[in-house]
């Protein structure tokens, strides 16, 4: 692998490692409850949420360097910096889960229908078709409401409101014709290519030479998908959560805290930004390590 | 050219002391989110479209047109004088103003008046039963709307009689109301939809289209007959826009390219508002903000758990969650400031005495959803309100629902749904309205998406005794009567209320009049542009 | 295969996405409890008497495989399907009305993004500069689309916006001529662009720099041709299959009301908004009308990335 690609190893390995650090955080540098509200309360004889000055409205406490409230307090008087290390663990393991489905769904189906073609092709691409015009907000509405009841088992898994399986599910399901459909059209293209048909031409069987020379070939493709991929991921699992389906006040993840910090966007933009800096520099990381892994693989070929 | 420059201030100057009157004119511009459904204003039952209503239609009597508590006062409208009832308050006898026409040119008739009661059951007045089920015939109009014939409104020698089966202290108040408005006799017999109805006020609407929005221009044939009741209007056209957010909403009236919003401005723009005091206005919205708990289901058919969470709750939490001491006043009972039985103390909480209660009722441990809107202002209630009951040892979450399906949702009792957040606007400044719409016996109904009663609360004596106020004859009586009432329930804990919020409008530097009405709220009629 | 055939299949795929989708939407109504408007159109604390008169007016009370037929009558054979919030609302004009908005934002910002994209992906396949600059694009993606939008519309059309950006036509105002037009999207492009970009650019590089290195590219530069000749002529068309059906799904969703954010932020009256506000309302004919409109750009945009590669690309023919 090359540098850059260890480097992304140890960004995200810091951002794991920051994550996982959540609670000793939360107890030993911001020593307040990051789940607990706090709207009356004071810290450092200064109200985490104050009464706006100007007059109206309430204003939460701005950000105060490092120990408590670092980042400042959210719309709920809650140390915004304990709350994104914390929803840093949902947001990685939702969307690492997500991606994860995604790219072995929509690949499966991509290598498929591109290999295939023919009527395997016609059948699979009317199927993305249909999942991308899916109405995932009604979706979301509907499921919603069906868990106000209690947990839904779905075969093996439960869907619980504030659970990860439904959040899963829904975006990897969702999200697999933006990994299928170019797979699809790489496949397509290699089908044609001389080389391939070098390969069948002395004799490969159908799978084999789609497992030996035509996967490979797939590499770069398949590291410039993952962190745009992973990046939707980490942004619309919030719209599921605000839609009732998905992680559950008072917990938190990434893309929560920045549509709760969206209400916040124009006295304390903190709020949306910080969280919205961990996405990017999670996406950043990954492309780095895609990169040097997808470069080290055509240095070896 | 040095002495034009000097004119100059001089001539714009006069502007900001000239008398009202000078200042008629120019287009009223008012943004919302979204439309508000039907232009009937039999059926909408909207505050942001009864608004609209009442510069452009009347009724018989009507609030009178002006700021503040006089705003209650009844006053004649398309009657000739407000009427002594007769035979105990079940005979009420208008005679009708000569020479108003509707804006289609045709004269008002005794015979309009009559087909528009009629016409409120045939389409389906959403208060049809609750507002005029007292009158004779209402009751067969709700049973069969298409053969309505309401024996209750007639024409006696040239004069309209409404005739009661029972007593209505706040009838004139309900006559006063968008519903009970005067339309053509020929008015289509069932819910106009997008097509504007010719009405009598100094406005008629000539557009409406939900996507984009609705105009109203000067009805032509309107002349001023009583200022009290539906004074002239003041801008040339009102011209209403749907489809900006909030947000942009506030940057496009502090910008001075729209004169009003609807919706509240978003949390974190209140600061920039307030740099503009003069721009913005701040009134009580007769409105009580409140966690309906469920009195027929676990824990909270205990009414110890019901005053345990009651007693537990800090009611300045929830203020400042809500935006603070200026936009919501802390409430400890379900009465609003301002009418009769609010309750004026508000203690402080007290968990210790919040834990003796469950622990007498033993409901610790027993588990609790309490079912909030997803706006912003009501997760962030709920949060607080979770974290409470799991202080006082019930095993709480918290339940998102989109906010055009939640209140339906936590009514219907097929949802068992334990606790919620809501609230409730009253449609005219009246206590008893929201006693009530909310824990009245009438208003709870078992397995309906439609049962205001959302504590399922019903108390048959105080129900007995609320109708007993509202007949009282004298404003004073009924006044008293609801108060005791209002205690009552308050000591059932039915509801816990949390504050009562205000209503803050933002206007852009050219509106001069401002009129806040305490029931239509702002009057875009009165309106002053410079 | 005839270029007939291959029309009427992809008219045949849609017909039946459509009709799948219209079915699940169906479904996911009458499946969802609380999704019942009556008891929201009849009023607050209206009798049981009028809700179940709203329900059988709206036809509510029927079989809803009746329902079905009917309101698909209504939505494709008389067009004259009502909205169940606003009531007396035509769902198609509605639809049909805002449709060329969300096509004017959608198309007018895949140019940009597209261009954008491909100057990306080249420069990023040679020089470390490019994938520094295509990282930052990267990070483009990774940028919640409202905040971005919300920041870009206050900059630039709230109250204390500059003078630079006088020329921005006021917020809600309706646009008027096509010079109007194009001061109303400008900036809504170039936020779509800027969210749309650095996916185009990271996804081409990686296909450019597998064709440069491959053997045609290493022939054509043995036959003299120029790195510049190399990369337009060879090195990028073959890389385009996956950009280009990345493009067929993003135009798509785009086309078909993924632009909510930005036209909610900009006060943009277009499909994406009547979406979002028929979905929150559970306002079935207009969800409906949207869901199927967004549909039939979908299998419109993917149909013709489709039949647009079989075109470009002899080989797959």
């Amino acid at each position: 692998m090359t540098r850059g690609g260890w480097a992304g190893v140890a960004v995200l390995a810091c951002i794991v490692a920051a994550c996982l650090a959540a609670p000793w955080y939360a107890q030993a540098v911001s020593g307040t409850d990051p789940f607990r509200s706090n709207p009356l309360g004071q810290v450092a004889g200064r109200d985490v949420l104050a009464e706006h000055p100007a007059g109206l409205g309430t204003l939460p406490m701005g950000p105060q360097g490092w120990g408590p409230y670092a980042l400042g307090a959210d719309g709920l008087g809650r140390d915004v910096a304990a709350r994104i290390l914390w929803g840093g663990r949902t947001s990685l393991l939702v969307a690492g889960l997500a991606t994860g489905l995604c790219f072995v769904l929509g690949g499966a189906l991509g290598v498929a229908a591109g290999a295939v073609g023919g009527a395997v092709d016609r059948g699979v691409s009317a199927m993305l078709d249909l999942v991308w015009a899916f109405p995932v907000t009604l979706l979301a509405i509907a499921l919603s409401l069906v868990l106000v009841a209690g947990p839904v088992r779905v075969g093996p898994l439960v869907l619980g409101a504030g659970g990860v399986a439904g959040p899963v599910l829904v975006l990897g399901v969702m999200m697999s014709p933006y990994v299928a459909r170019p797979v699809r059209a790489a496949m397509a293209g290699l089908r044609a290519a001389d080389f391939v048909e070098a390969a069948r031409a002395t004799g490969g069987s159908g799978w084999r030479v789609v497992w030996r020379h035509m996967l490979p070939q797939l590499g770069p493709l398949v590291g410039g998908l993952v962190p745009v991929v992973a990046a939707t991921m980490l942004l619309t699992e919030a719209a599921l959560s605000v839609l009732g389906v998905g992680v559950q006040a008072p917990g938190a993840s990434w893309g929560t805290l920045i549509a709760d910090g969206q209400d916040l966007l124009h006295e304390r933009p903190v709020a949306a930004l910080a969280p919205g800096a961990c996405v990017v520099l999670t996406v950043l990381a990954l492309n780095m390590l895609a990169e040097g892994l997808v470069r080290d693989g055509h240095g070896r070929r | 050219m040095r002495w034009l420059a000097l004119a100059l201030p001089l001539l714009s100057a006069p502007a900001a002391w000239a008398p009202a009157a000078w200042a008629q004119g120019g287009t009223l511009v008012m943004l919302s989110r979204s439309a508000a459904g039907t232009i009937d204003p039999q059926v909408n039952y909207t505050a942001q479209f009864w608004q609209v209503f009442g510069a452009a239609y009347d009724g018989l009597v009507a609030f009178r047109r002006v700021a503040g508590p006089d705003g209650r006062r009844i006053v004649p409208d398309l009657a000739e004088a407000v009427p002594e009832p007769e035979r105990g308050g079940l005979l009420w006898r208008f005679r009708l103003r000569p020479g108003v026409r509707f804006s289609d040119g045709r004269a008002v008739r005794a015979e309009d008046v009559v087909a528009s009661f009629r016409r409120l059951f045939r389409v389906g007045s959403p208060t049809g039963e609750t507002f005029y089920g007292a009158i004779l015939g209402a009751e067969a109009c709700l049973r069969a709307p298409d053969t309505c014939r309401l024996e209750g409104v007639r024409i006696e020698d040239g004069a309209v009689v409404i005739e009661l089966v029972r007593p209505d202290g706040e009838l004139l108040q309900k006559l006063a109301l968008p519903h009970a408005s005067v339309l053509p006799a020929d008015a289509p017999g069932r819910d106009v939809g997008t097509a504007p109805i010719a009405g009598t006020g100094p406005y008629r609407i000539v557009r409406y289209d939900p996507n984009d929005g609705l105009v109203l221009e000067r009805n032509p044939y309107f002349r001023e007959w009583s200022a009290d009741a539906q004074p002239a209007g003041r801008p040339d056209a009102i011209s209403y826009r749907f489809g900006l957010e909030a947000g942009a909403q506030v940057s496009a009236v502090l910008g001075g390219q729209a004169d009003w919003m609807f919706d509240t401005p978003p949390p974190d723009r209140l600061g920039e508002v307030a740099t503009r005091p003069e721009q913005v206005h701040l009134n009580p919205a007769h409105a009580v903000w409140m966690l309906p708990l469920n009195t027929r289901l676990p824990p909270f058919d205990d009414v110890r758990v019901r005053r345990a969470l009651d007693l537990a709750l800090d009611r300045r939490a929830a203020v400042r969650l809500f935006g603070g001491r200026r936009l919501a006043e802390a409430l400890c009972g379900v009465v609003p400031p301002g009418l009769p039985g609010h309750r004026a103390d508000c203690p402080a909480p007290d968990l210790l005495a919040a834990r003796r209660l469950m622990a007498e009722a033993g409901a610790a441990g027993q588990a609790v959803a309490l079912v909030v809107d997803d706006a912003a202002v009501s997760r962030a209630l709920g949060t607080y309100v979770v974290e409470v009951m799991g202080d006082l040892g019930l095993r709480a979450r918290l339940v998102v629902l989109s906010a055009n399906v939640q209140f339906t949702y936590i009514q219907n009792t097929a949802n068992r749904v334990q606790a919620s957040l809501t609230s409730w606007y009253a449609d005219y400044p009246s206590a008893a309205n929201i006693l009530a719409g909310n824990f009245g016996c009438g208003a709870f109904r078992q397995g309906s998406d439609s049962s205001t009663n959302i504590a399922g609360f019903c108390d048959a004596a105080l129900d007995a005794r609320l109708q007993a106020a509202l007949a009282a004859g004298d404003a004073a009586g009924v006044a008293a009567g609801v108060a005791a009432v209002a205690g009552a329930i308050d000591a059932e804990v039915p509801a816990v209320a949390l504050f009562s919020p205000r209503y803050i409008d933002v206007v852009s530097t050219r509106v001069r009049g401002f009129v806040y009405h305490d029931t239509f709220r702002f009057l875009p009629s009165q309106a002053v542009l410079e | 295969m005839g270029a007939a055939k291959a029309a009427g299949r992809a008219l045949l795929r849609a017909a039946l996405v459509l009709w799948a989708t219209s079915l699940v939407v169906f479904a996911l109504f009458f499946a969802t409890p609380g999704a019942d408007p009556a008891a929201r159109l009849a009023g607050r604390g209206a009798s049981p008497e009028r809700v179940a008169a709203v329900r059988a007016e709206l036809g509510l009370d029927r079989a809803w495989l009746v329902q079905y037929a009917a309101m698909m009558g209504k939505l494709f054979v008389s067009r004259d399907l009502e909205s169940a919030v606003n009531r007396g609302q035509r769902v198609v004009p509605s639809v049909l009305r805002a449709a060329p908005v969300t096509a004017a934002l959608a198309l007018g910002a895949a140019v940009l993004w597209v261009v954008a994209g491909v100057a990306l992906g080249a420069a990023g396949s040679g020089r470390r500069g490019g994938r520094v600059l295509g990282a930052v694009a990267l990070a483009g993606v990774s940028v919640p689309a409202y905040v971005l939008a919300e920041l870009v519309a206050y900059a630039t059309q709230g109250p204390g916006r500059a003078a630079a950006f006088a020329w921005v036509p006021a917020l809600g105002a309706p646009p008027e001529g096509a010079i109007g037009w194009l001061r109303a999207l400008a900036l809504p492009w170039l936020t779509l662009a800027v969210l749309y970009a650095g996916t185009y650019g990271r996804v081409l590089r990686g296909g450019i720099g597998e064709a440069l290195a491959a053997d045609y590219a290493r022939t054509a530069r043995a036959k003299g041709l120029g790195e510049g000749r190399v990369l337009w002529r060879h090195a990028l068309p073959n890389a385009a299959g996956p950009a280009l059906a990345l493009l067929g799904l993003d135009l798509g969703a785009l086309l078909g009301g993924g632009t909510v954010l930005v036209e909610v932020a900009f006060g943009l009256p277009g499909v994406g908004r009547l979406t979002y506000d028929g979905l929150r309302g559970l306002d079935l004919p207009m969800v409906l009308a949207c869901v199927l409109y967004g549909a039939a750009m979908v299998c419109a945009a993917t149909g013709t990335v489709d039949a647009s590669k079989a075109w470009l690309d002899p080989r797959q023919r």
